[in-house]
C-alpha cells in the first residue's frame, strides 16, 4: 500500500495554493487522514498534493460575542484540547474528542472533514446542526455559504475546482442551550453507523441525524414537536414519522438509528 | 530497580521481569522490516482480485521483463500438504498462481524494484486477463454436486470428509430432550501486530541461500523450502529475527515466502517482502470460519446424553504446507464434549474448498468454536429446562474421581478440578448479585444485563502419540536444547523452540538457573537461526513450556553433573559430597567457581577427572513421558450490558479461574492470559472478514475490520488453581491459548442471558450490534406469534 509517484508542494501562503496548477492534476491535503490512506490503497490519484495547513488564513481563530471564527486547518485535537473558542455549549469539543482516535485527531482538519463530505463524518452533522457558513476562497475570488448547502450528498460538495475551504462562521448558541448527542459506532472509534446531534434554545430546536439519508438529515417533524411540546413530546412517534421516508420501520436498522435519534434528544431534555 | 517483582527464593513460580522487554521498550528490537541489507530491493506482488478464474493471458510491461516473475519463471517443487490420510485430497499450491487463481488476493506475479512503491507502479502495468468464473463462498453449498469445481479432478469441493463415532448414537433418538442448533464462527485474520516478511539472499562467502523469516519454526520451514527449492539443507539458512507476534499465522510455509527465496537464487542482491495491512487481511492465514449443524440430547434433569450432527470448515482454496487445514475439522468435532461427562458423540465432518484464503492455525485453533457450540448448547439446554446453566454445568462437568478421564472424542483429560474451578468462577463473578440486580430492574430498561459462563480445556504439550494420531506429516514429538558453559562460567542455552512474544527468554532461563543454582540473568536463552540452534518445531499449540522446558531442564542437569564430577575432582572428593551454589561447586572443606571448572574443561583440561572428557556443552531432546498432552483449563465469566434497542454490548466484568499446573512465571502466564482473552473478545464480538456472492472480501483494511482497541477491553481479573502436572518437568502445562478459547461462548452465553425472557439466538460470531437487534426482533416476533396463538 504505497502511492503512486507525485510531487509535493508545501504552501505558506493562499496565494500559493490559488495561483493554479493547471499543468498538473492537484489535490490539496491538509491532515491527510483520508487522503493518505486513499492514496496508498491507490483509489485516489494526483500528480500533485498540495500541503495547506500551514496557511494563516486556514489557521483563524477569532470571536466575538454572536459568533465564533475559525479556520479550515483547525485540527480536531485542538478543538479536543479546548484550544479553540466554544460556541456556547461544548458541543464543538464533545464532536471533536469523539473522532476517530487521537493518533488521527492530532492532524485531521475540521475543513477536511466538510470537503471529504463523507455520510458518517462527524463535522458536516455538527456544523449544519450549529447553522455554520463556510468561506470557500477559488482563482476567482471568495464566497460563503451555510454548511447545509455546502453539502449535497455522499462524498459531495459544492466545491468547484480549485477552491478551498478556508473558515467556518459558527453563531453563538443562545444562553442555557440544551444540547445532546448520540453516536452509534461498530466499536469506539470507528466510522459511526449513525450520529445524531439535538439543539435545544428558545427560537432554536433541531435534531439531526447521520446515516440515515446521504448528507445530514434534518429531523423536520421531530424538530417542530420539540418547538411546539418540548417535554411533553411524543418522541418515539415523532422520530419514527422522520425516519420511515428512509427506511423500512420493521428493519433493525429502523430500530437502532430511531434509538440513537430518541437518545440524543433524550440528553438535550434531561439538562 | 529489583529485577524481581516481589522477593523469591524459588526461581520456580518467581514473577521475574522479562529479560527481552528491555530490548522491546527501547527500540532495540530487530524486526524483519528493520534489516538493512546493501542493494537490497523490494517485492511487490499482482494479487487476483477474482476470486476463482483461468489466467489466460499475463502481458509484462515492457522493459521490465527482468524485474517480473510468473508461474514457470523459476524452478519451483510443489510441497504436498495435509495430513497423510489417503482420503485427503491434495492440490498443488504453486506460489505463482496456474492456470486458475482461486482466492482473490492469490499471487498471480510479483515485481522487484528498489522500494515497495516502485515495485507496486511495476505491478500496476503487469497486464493479466482472468476469465472469471463462477466463485464458490457457501460452505454448504460448495459441495452440492453441481457446485462449480475448485479444482477439475476432485469429485467435489471437498479436501476431506470423516466421521468420529462414539458411544451409541442411535439410543439418542428416544432421548426426552433433543434440540436442534446452528452455531457459526465466522471467518477471521490473525491481526498479529508485525504482519509477515521475508529477506533473501545468496550469500557468496558462506555459498548459502540465507533467509530472514518472521516465523513461529525457522528449522521446518527451511526443511519446506529446501524441498520446494530442490536445494540441499546444508544450501539453506533461516534465521528469525524477533518476531512480532505470530498466532499460528506465521506457523506455515506460505507462497509468498518461497517466491521471494526462489527469486532470491536467481538475482544478485537481497530480497525482501513486507506484508502490508491489506495483504494481511485478504491473503495471510484466515481462521474460524466452522458451521455447527447439532443435534444435543438430555435427559429431563439436563443430563446431556449425547451430541450428533455435522460440522463443516470453510478451509479456503488451498492446503498449508505442512499440515493442512483437516486439524480444524477434528479437533472441532473432537472438542465438542467440552468438559462434560459426555458418553455418545456422533459427528460427520466435512473440510471444504472454497474460494477463499486458505485457512491456518489460529490461537485456539477449531477450540474456540467447539467450545462456542458445546458451552451455547449447555445454555439452551438449560433455558429449554428452565434451569440455570450453571446447575447443568454442575450436573454434567466431569468430577475430579474421574481423572484420567478418556473424552469421547480421543483425549485423555490428565487432572485437574473442573468443579472446583466452575464454582470459583461462579462465586468471583459475582453472580447471586448479579442475579439480584437483574430483578431489580424494569423490562422497560433498554439496557439488560446478563452473566454468561463457558469452561475450556486446552490440550498442550502433545507429542508423538497425538500427532501420529493425527496423522501428522511432521511429528513435533520432542523438543531440543544445547547448553554451553562459557570459559568464565555463564551459561547459554540454544533452542529450537521460537519465541514470538511468550517470554521464553525468561522463563526458560529460570529453569536453567533453577538447576544451575544461577541468577537467570547470567544464562543467555537463544534460538532461531537454523545454522546455530539445534533442530526442533518451534513455538504453536501452546508447546513450549513443556517441551522446551523440559529439555532445557535436562540439558541444564546433564550440565550441573558434569559441573559436580569435574569439581569434586579438583575439591579431591567424591561426587556426592559436593552441592552446587550460586555459580559455585561446594563441598565442606572449600569451593570451586564454575569458571574454574570451565577453564579445566576446555583450556586446561589435565585437570579434568580420567573418565571426563572436555568441554561442556549438551544437546539433548525431551519429550514428556505421556505424549497424548497434558490439559490445562479454566471458566470464563462474564458480565455484559445490552441494549435492546442498539445491540450494543459493554462488558462489566470479566473473570477467568484457570490451571495451567505449576507456573514458571505467572506474571508471563497472566498476560497469556490477557492476551488471549482480547482475541477473544475480538473473535466474540468484532473481528470478521465477509465474502460477497462473487468471492469479494468485504473487509480488507482496518476500516472495515474491526479490531478490538484498549478502550473495548474491560480489566480481566484473573485467578489460579494450581494442579501439577504429573508428566512434565515441574508440573507444568502449556497456557498460551486457553485464552482465546472460552471468551465467544462466555460472551455469548452472557448477552443470551440478558435477554433470556425473550430467548433470543445467540449464535453466530460476531456478535455485532446488527445481529444481536436482528435476533431481538425475530425473538420479539415469535413471542407476539406465541402469544396470539
Amino acid at each position: 500500500m504505497k502511492s503512486a509517484p507525485l510531487t509535493y508542494q508545501r504552501a505558506s501562503a493562499l496565494p500559493d495554493i490559488l495561483s493554479g496548477n493547471s499543468e498538473m492534476n492537484s489535490m490539496f491535503i491538509a491532515g491527510g487522514q483520508s487522503l493518505l490512506p486513499m492514496l496508498a490503497l491507490r483509489v485516489a490519484r494526483t500528480d500533485k498534493l498540495i500541503h495547506i495547513k500551514d496557511v494563516p488564513e486556514l489557521n483563524v481563530i477569532e470571536e466575538t460575542a454572536r459568533e465564533v471564527r475559525i479556520g479550515a486547518g483547525l485540527t480536531h485535537a485542538a478543538f479536543e484540547d479546548g484550544r479553540v473558542p466554544d460556541e456556547g455549549a461544548g458541543l464543538m469539543r464533545d464532536v471533536a474528542a469523539d473522532i476517530a482516535y487521537r493518533a488521527i485527531r492530532n492532524l485531521g482538519t475540521i475543513g477536511g472533514s466538510v470537503a471529504l463530505a463523507d455520510p458518517a463524518a462527524d463535522w458536516p452533522l455538527c456544523l449544519i446542526a450549529l447553522s455554520a457558513r463556510a468561506f470557500i476562497q477559488g482563482q476567482n475570488g471568495s464566497r460563503d455559504l451555510w454548511v447545509d448547502d455546502l453539502i449535497k450528498g455522499a462524498y459531495e460538495t459544492s466545491l468547484r475546482d480549485g477552491e478551498l475551504i478556508t473558515s467556518f462562521m459558527i453563531p453563538k448558541l443562545p444562553a442555557h442551550a440544551r444540547v445532546g448527542r448520540c453516536k452509534l459506532t461498530k466499536k469506539k472509534g470507528a466510522f459511526s453507523m449513525s450520529h445524531a446531534i439535538a439543539i435545544l434554545a428558545p427560537g432554536y430546536n433541531k435534531a439531526y441525524i447521520s446515516g440515515v439519508d446521504t448528507r445530514p438529515l434534518l429531523l423536520r417533524s421531530t424538530s417542530e414537536a420539540l418547538a411546539r411540546d418540548g417535554a411533553q413530546i411524543n418522541l418515539a412517534d415523532v422520530i419514527a414519522a422522520d425516519l420511515s421516508p428512509y427506511l423500512d420501520a420493521q428493519s433493525y436498522e429502523f430500530r437502532m438509528i430511531h434509538a440513537v435519534a430518541s437518545d440524543a434528544i433524550m440528553q438535550a431534555l434531561s439538562k | 530497580m529489583s529485577a524481581y517483582s516481589r522477593s523469591e527464593t524459588s526461581l520456580i513460580g518467581a514473577s521475574l521481569l522479562r529479560k527481552e522487554d528491555a530490548r522491546h521498550l527501547n527500540g532495540y528490537a530487530q524486526f524483519i522490516a528493520d534489516i538493512k541489507l546493501p542493494r537490497m530491493r523490494d517485492v511487490a506482488f499482482l494479487r487476483s482480485d477474482v476470486a476463482h478464474g483461468y489466467i489466460k493471458s499475463i502481458q509484462k510491461p515492457k522493459g521490465y521483463e527482468q524485474q517480473i516473475y510468473i508461474h514457470g519463471d523459476l524452478p519451483i517443487e510443489n510441497l504436498e500438504a495435509g495430513p497423510e490420510l489417503a482420503a485427503f485430497r491434495t492440490s498443488p499450491y504453486p506460489p505463482f498462481a496456474h492456470e486458475k487463481v482461486r482466492y482473490v488476493g492469490q499471487i498471480i506475479a510479483s515485481a522487484l524494484a528498489p522500494n515497495r512503491a516502485q515495485a507496486e507502479d511495476l505491478v500496476e502495468e503487469i497486464e493479466v486477463k482472468i476469465e472469471e468464473l463462477p466463485a464458490v463462498v457457501d460452505v454448504k453449498k460448495a459441495i452440492d454436486a453441481d457446485a462449480p469445481r475448485l479444482f477439475v479432478h476432485w469429485p467435489d469441493n471437498l479436501f476431506i470428509k470423516a466421521r468420529v463415532d462414539e458411544g451409541d448414537h442411535h439410543q439418542l433418538r428416544s432421548a426426552p430432550i433433543r434440540l436442534h442448533r446452528q452455531f457459526k464462527m465466522n471467518r477471521q485474520a490473525t491481526v498479529s501486530l508485525e504482519g509477515r516478511g521475508v529477506l533473501a539472499y545468496w550469500d557468496k562467502r558462506a555459498d548459502q541461500l540465507i533467509v530472514h523469516l518472521s516465523t513461529q519454526g525457522p528449522h521446518i520451514m527451511r526443511i519446506g523450502l529446501a524441498q520446494a527449492l530442490n536445494v540441499p539443507q546444508s544450501k539453506i539458512r533461516v534465521i528469525a529475527p524477533d518476531i512480532g507476534g505470530g498466532f499460528g499465522g506465521k506457523n506455515r510455509l506460505m507462497p509468498e515466502e518461497i517466491a521471494v527465496a526462489a527469486m532470491a537464487l536467481r538475482v544478485d542482491f537481497p530480497l525482501r517482502w513486507i506484508e502490508d495491512r491489506r495483504e494481511h487481511l485478504m491473503a495471510s492465514v484466515h481462521a474460524r470460519d466452522h458451521y455447527y449443524d447439532l443435534i444435543v440430547s438430555a435427559d429431563h434433569n439436563g443430563r446431556i446424553l449425547g451430541i450428533e450432527g455435522d460440522v463443516f470448515i470453510d478451509a479456503g482454496a488451498y492446503a498449508l504446507w505442512p499440515t493442512g487445514s483437516f486439524m480444524e475439522a477434528s479437533m472441532a468435532a473432537r472438542n465438542l464434549p467440552g468438559p462434560y461427562d459426555i458418553k455418545n458423540l456422533a459427528i460427520t465432518n466435512y473440510t471444504v474448498a472454497t474460494n477463499k484464503a486458505p485457512m491456518g492455525p489460529y490461537r485456539g485453533v477449531a477450540r474456540p468454536g467447539a467450545c462456542f457450540a458445546i458451552e451455547r448448547l449447555i445454555d439452551e439446554v438449560a433455558h429449554h429446562l428452565s434451569k440455570e446453566p450453571i446447575d447443568i454445568r454442575r450436573l454434567n462437568m466431569i468430577k475430579s474421581s474421574q481423572f484420567p478421564y478418556q473424552t469421547v472424542g480421543g483425549y485423555r483429560l490428565d487432572n485437574g478440578d473442573y468443579q472446583t474451578c466452575l464454582e470459583r468462577a461462579i462465586d468471583l463473578i459475582g453472580f447471586n448479585t448479579i442475579r439480584d440486580y437483574q430483578k431489580s430492574k424494569a423490562s422497560s430498561e433498554h439496557v439488560r444485563r446478563g452473566v454468561g459462563f463457558a469452561f475450556y480445556s486446552e490440550q498442550s504439550g502433545h507429542g508423538t502419540a497425538e500427532w501420529t494420531k493425527r496423522k501428522s506429516r511432521i511429528v513435533p514429538g520432542y523438543e531440543s536444547a544445547r547448553i554451553k558453559l562459557n570459559s568464565d562460567g555463564s551459561v547459554i542455552i540454544h533452542i529450537g523452540a521460537q519465541n514470538h512474544g511468550q517470554g521464553h527468554e525468561t522463563t526458560l532461563a529460570q529453569i536453567a538457573a533453577f538447576e544451575l543454582g544461577l541468577d537467570p540473568h547470567a544464562i543467555n536463552i537463544d534460538y532461531g537461526d537454523t545454522a546455530i540452534a539445534p533442530f526442533g518445531f518451534g513455538s504453536f499449540a501452546s508447546r513450549t513450556i513443556v517441551f522446551s522446558g523440559g529439555a532445557v531442564a535436562k540439558a541444564s542437569r546433564a550440565m550441573a553433573d558434569k559441573i559436580k564430577k569435574i569439581g569434586a575432582h579438583l575439591l579431591q572428593t567424591h561426587d556426592q559430597s559436593v552441592f552446587i551454589k550460586n555459580g559455585f561447586v561446594c563441598a565442606e572443606h572449600g569451593e570451586v567457581s564454575f569458571s574454574e571448572i570451565a577453564r579445566a574443561a576446555t583450556i586446561r583440561q589435565e585437570l579434568l577427572p580420567p573418565d571426563v572428557n572436555p568441554l561442556l556443552e549438551f544437546t539433548l531432546t525431551y519429550e514428556p513421558s505421556e505424549s497424548s498432552g497434558v490439559f490445562s483449563y479454566g471458566t470464563h465469566a462474564v458480565v455484559v450490558d445490552a441494549d435492546q434497542r442498539t445491540g450494543n454490548v459493554k462488558i462489566i466484568d470479566y473473570v477467568v479461574v484457570e490451571d495451567c499446573g505449576v507456573m514458571i512465571n505467572p506474571m508471563i502466564v497472566d498476560g497469556q492470559i490477557s492476551g488471549g482473552v482480547v482475541q477473544g473478545i475480538g473473535t466474540a464480538l468484532f473481528e470478521e472478514i465477509p465474502y460477497s456472492d462473487n468471492g469479494q472480501p468485504l473487509a480488507t483494511t482496518f476500516a472495515d475490520y474491526m479490531v478490538p482497541t484498549a478502550s473495548d477491553i474491560p480489566t480481566i481479573r484473573i485467578y489460579h488453581m494450581l494442579t501439577p502436572a504429573t508428566t512434565t518437568e515441574y508440573g507444568v502445562k502449556g497456557v498460551g491459548e486457553g485464552g482465546a478459547i472460552a471468551p465467544p461462548a462466555a460472551i455469548a452465553n452472557a448477552i443470551a442471558d440478558a435477554f433470556r425472557e425473550i430467548n433470543i439466538g445467540v449464535n453466530e460470531t460476531p456478535l455485532t450490534s446488527q445481529r444481536i437487534v436482528k435476533a431481538i426482533m425475530v425473538a420479539e416476533a415469535s413471542q407476539q406469534e406465541a402469544r396470539r396463538s
